[in-house]
């Protein structure tokens, strides 16, 4: 099940609902008759035409966001979440305050697995060029499938820990973390340094670092399917895929993601804790 | 004047290549040792954990002394080896004494129960899971690297300037690496 299952159902639906026949019956004559008036032939074909296309594309527009809707609101139910159709977070790590403008779509929040507090759902962050006009243009808008998880035990021990997926030569967003004061920071894993581009905050202890970095976990990130990366700062644990996930099955892989990786951050900071006493 | 151009381009060319496939063999090189000390900051968690773990069996099954000498040896002979192929030899020697002291805990259901022993025993297997995971880290890091200096044409750049091929870290144990057996 995805956000585009029963698309083609509600879009013919919609399209024999009374007002689209409507819509389309008495804008087709009104346009027909127009050109009629006009004399002109071209009128009197292309303008009905052209609105019954219209009225089909705000019918396969509507489908969309409801089959998106019906989604997204069933699989909040199924995993115990409440839903939000639209919602800001506040911006506790670098990606959730990346670009100048951002919101999230379709948010799931409430107990993940393992009475964890935190929330899943599309983020979206877009770049804004304001011109001297004053009109803002969108440079950049990007959508990336998030998973919040709050972890405030974190907070005094991990200060900035930034594991990116890398970007590539051409990659199509660019880098958020860019006025982040960070550091790069290479493990001993081949295949995780081909994968990821991790980053720590100036102030982060680099012992305390390696030693959440263990080889379990740095292997399990090497094979992951999703490639998830992830952001934990001010005791909130952001992982993401920088692409939209609208599936069921991705959509709980990058729960559980969030929840493997949440476990070791809490695992890290009880064996800290103990080391202290 | 423009065939010197040439030759001094390709030359230019040929030598930026060699800077580039060295430091490409030395990063590899150095991802493989740095792999290894993770193998061994893992083997020394374990044998800082094998000397607690001997005292709370001998507080139930003193008498054992064969199975906990085994162990103590097996340890010792791990901590003193340094070589990447005596390590290996030694923590299967390791691995298996240790064997012996899950054999004993079947035996003694009191000390199967102790909340000591099921806490190092945790341990333990937490500890086996990272080094399991190391090792495959320092295999891919030996794979990679291996295959670099094999590679052509970095293989000419790996054999003039003596970067020999790396061991991987192998399974010893007749346990670990055997199939289980089906007789009918």
């Amino acid at each position: 099940m995805n956000a585009d299952s029963g698309q083609g159902q509600l879009f013919r639906s919609y399209l024999g609902s009374r007002t689209a026949v409507y819509a389309m019956a008495l804008g087709a004559s009104a346009a027909f008759t127009y050109g009629a008036w006009k004399h002109s032939a071209l009128i009197m074909l292309a303008c009905p035409a052209a609105i019954v296309l219209g009225v089909a594309g705000i019918a396969w527009f509507a489908a969309n966001r409801a089959a998106a809707l019906r989604f997204y609101w069933s699989f909040a139910s199924a995993v115990g979440l409440t839903y939000a159709n639209r919602m800001e977070l506040l911006a506790l790590t670098p990606l959730l305050g990346a670009g100048s403008r951002r919101r999230v779509e379709h948010w799931m929040y409430g107990r993940l697995p393992g009475e964890l507090s935190g929330g899943v759902g599309q983020f979206v962050w877009e770049r804004i060029d304001r011109d001297s006009d004053g009109d803002d243009t969108v440079k950049e808008r990007h959508r990336f499938t998030i998973c919040t998880v709050d972890l405030d035990a974190s907070l005094s021990l991990f200060r900035g820990v930034y594991l990116h997926p890398r970007r590539g030569l051409f990659a199509p967003y660019s880098d958020w973390l860019g006025r982040t004061p960070a550091r790069s920071v290479e493990l001993e894993s081949s295949e995780f340094t081909t994968r990821y581009d991790l980053r720590v905050g100036t102030d982060q202890d680099q012992i305390l670092l390696r030693r959440l970095f263990s080889p379990t976990l740095v292997s399990w990130l090497a094979h992951h399917p999703l490639m998830p990366g992830f952001e934990l700062k001010a005791g909130t644990l952001c992982v993401f895929v920088p692409r939209p996930l609208e599936d069921a099955g991705n959509l709980t892989f990058l729960i559980d993601a969030a929840v493997h990786l949440a476990n070791r951050v809490l695992a890290q900071v009880e064996e800290e804790k103990a080391r202290a006493a | 004047m423009t065939p010197v151009y040439i030759v001094i381009g390709l030359l230019a060319l040929a030598a930026l290549w060699i800077v580039l496939a060295y430091n490409g063999l030395v990063k590899a090189r150095n991802k493989v040792d740095e792999a290894w000390s993770g193998i061994d900051v893992q083997l020394k968690r374990r044998h800082d954990l094998v000397p607690n773990l001997v005292e709370t069996v001998k507080g139930y099954a003193a008498h054992e002394r064969e199975t906990l000498q085994n162990v103590t040896v097996a340890r010792l002979a791990a901590v003193e080896a340094a070589e990447p192929a005596a390590v290996e030899r030694a923590e299967a020697r390791l691995t298996s004494a240790l064997g012996g002291i899950n054999a004993l805990a079947e035996a003694y259901p009191e000390l199967r129960a102790s909340e000591n022993f099921q806490r190092l025993h945790g341990e333990l297997g937490a500890i086996e899971d990272e080094i399991q995971a190391a090792r495959r880290i320092y295999n891919s890091n030996v794979q990679h690297y291996n295959t670099r200096t094999q590679q052509f044409p970095t293989l000419v750049i790996a054999g003039t300037l003596a970067f020999g091929p790396r061991d991987f870290f192998e399974v010893e144990t007749p346990a670990e690496r055997g199939v289980p057996q089906v007789a009918f």
